[in-house]
């Protein structure tokens, strides 16, 4: 492990039962990267998170913090651990100053050190307005600050964040997204979520869990090529598929062609339009290409991308 | 090794004190127990005429702690029942996990907060009888071990109620576990007369245990008895806390 891979997980797998919910998962996280977990509801996502928070118990597997094995140094490795489940993880009857102050503490933040390390916490996450507020009287959005505030508040190596925008309006996300990607430099972060424009915007590598397994694995935008395009004159199928570097080509009932290409074809694509004059009316590249591998990827034809 | 116990056993004494539940309970208990002091001091004035006179100790202070024994068994599940099953039913158990937070820190935290309260209704009770002080010469001896009986009953009612809050998610469900545990033991004396061949099961339970301290004895196997009780059940507690960890 390098200095600068903060999380690896090995092999990791966990059963409910006879459901095999986390299967053989592998995944390493370095320093400033957001790895965005895609999959749906079921995929393993949040069990995956849980166990790599320490939160659950592996059956098998092994994962390890800055070098700190989770089961072998558990202590030492939770410290470097800022972890958010699905669901706020809040005592409702407290104020926030008194939970956020609460958590800092059940950190192992110093005594000499509360008051500054809860006013960092709730200034970067733009709480410091309701810190004397009950946590119960506050907004679904504010909740959810809280919970991020308690994620962030002992400045962890590793940032384990569960649909973190869950239930929050546009506005509310975007703030929580500019605050991720604000704390994301220096850490080692890992986002799941099932919105695939948010893992878009967040993650400089995404992976994808499917059935309890990593089907995908690559960074943000790689191997994934496809071009939307319009043309004023309609091809046939045939002519586009046979340019160079184009895989297939699909026409969609809304008037446009989505090409699939094992490498940028744009030129090749403008070059043979003009050639052939069918007058490019509009040329998307990456358009939809995540949906596409993720509907491709979770609808059972399992393709492992390599990073 | 025990970082994150104060903060547990501060947040568990706030959240009792803080809400009203744990008030009524505390103020049912002392309102029914300063009812029965009452009835006791009516009655021996009706019998006696006065309370100068001896038997004062047996007919109001030992039947007065007689109850408040079974004012514990009542009222402790009441107060522990939340503890533990209250954060595995809001998930906030498995986050604890995900912190450096020790299994031992946390029970001992969670132990630590509920005694709070039930610790306050102890010695609220064994306030009242100290009010004869003004008018009977009652023996401080047999008050004093009856006290100490009731600190260390209380204890291990208090651990009982933990353990039992750990096997659930629901609260109601531990304060049921918790108050059956509470008459099985209470209750197997009976048993035991019942059938002279299980006088064993006598000798384990906690009515047995109690006479010595009500009759004013300080015998040091029933102190050794509460003192293991409470310490093997706070164990067991963070056993199914760990074990906890297994399971989804």
């Amino acid at each position: 492990m390098t200095e600068d891979m903060l999380l690896a997980a090995t092999d990791l797998t966990r059963s409910y039962g006879r459901i095999r919910a986390v299967d053989g998962v592998q995944l390493q996280v370095g320093r400033g990267e957001t790895l965005g977990l895609l999959g749906l509801n079921g995929a393993g996502k949040s069990t995956t998170l849980q166990i790599l928070a320490g939160a659950l118990n592996a059956d098998r597997g092994k994962v390890s913090i800055c070098g700190h094995d989770l089961a072998g140094d558990g202590r030492a490795a939770r410290r470097l651990i800022g972890y958010l489940p699905q669901t706020p993880p809040l005592y409702d009857d407290m104020k926030v100053a008194e939970y956020l102050n609460f958590i800092a503490r059940i950190q192992g933040v110093p005594r000499s050190g509360l008051s500054d390390t809860v006013q960092r916490a709730t200034a970067r996450c733009g709480l410091s307005d309701v810190v004397g507020r009950l946590i119960r009287h506050l907004s679904q959005g504010y909740q959810q600050r809280v919970g991020i505030a308690q994620a962030v508040l002992h400045e962890p190596a590793v940032l384990l964040l569960d649909e973190p925008t869950n239930g929050l309006d546009p506005a509310q996300i975007r703030d929580v997204r500019e605050l991720i990607t604000s704390l994301a430099p220096q850490r080692a972060t890992i986002v799941s979520t099932h919105i695939l424009s948010e893992v878009r915007m967040l993650a400089t590598r995404i992976v994808i869990m499917h059935e309890g397994r990593v089907v995908h694995d690559a960074p943000n935008g790689s191997a994934l090529d496809t071009l939307r395009v319009s043309f004023a004159h309609q091809p046939q199928v045939e002519a586009l598929t046979a340019i160079d570097g184009v895989v297939a080509a699909e026409w969609h009932e809304q008037g446009y062609w989505l090409l699939r290409c094992d490498e940028d074809c744009s030129p090749r694509v403008a070059e043979c339009a003009v050639r052939a004059g069918w007058g490019i009316a509009e040329m998307i590249k990456n358009y939809d290409a995540l949906e596409h591998l993720f509907l491709r990827l979770t609808a059972g034809d399992s393709v492992v991308a390599a990073a | 090794m025990m970082s994150g116990f104060g903060a547990v056993a501060a947040y568990e004494t706030a959240r009792l004190f803080r809400r009203p539940f744990g008030w009524l309970v505390l103020a049912f208990g002392q309102g029914l127990l300063a009812l029965y002091f009452l009835l006791l001091v009516v009655r021996f004035l009706e019998n006696q005429g006065d309370l100068q006179t001896t038997g004062v100790t047996v007919e109001i202070i030992m039947r007065y702690f007689s109850v408040a024994f079974v004012s514990v068994i009542l009222l402790t599940p009441l107060l522990t029942m939340a503890a533990i099953a209250g954060d595995k039913r809001s998930n906030m158990l498995r986050f604890l996990y995900a912190t450096p937070l020790s299994t031992s820190a946390l029970v001992l935290g969670k132990f630590a907060g509920v005694l709070s309260l039930s610790m306050a209704h102890v010695v609220l009770l064994s306030l009242i009888p100290l009010t004869l002080l003004w008018g009977a010469p009652i023996d401080l001896g047999v008050y004093a071990t009856n006290v100490i009986g009731l600190v260390l009953f209380s204890l291990m009612h208090n651990a009982l109620g933990l353990m039992a809050s750990a096997l659930t998610r629901a609260p109601v469900a531990g304060a049921l576990i918790a108050l059956m545990i509470s008459l099985l033991l209470w209750f197997a004396e009976w048993g035991a007369r019942l059938d002279p061949e299980a006088s064993m099961i006598g000798r384990w339970s906690t009515l047995t245990r109690l006479r010595g301290f009500a009759e004013g004895l300080l015998v040091s196997a029933d102190i050794v008895y509460f003192f293991a009780a409470t310490i093997s059940l706070l164990i067991i507690t963070a056993v199914l806390v760990s074990m906890d960890r297994d399971l989804a």
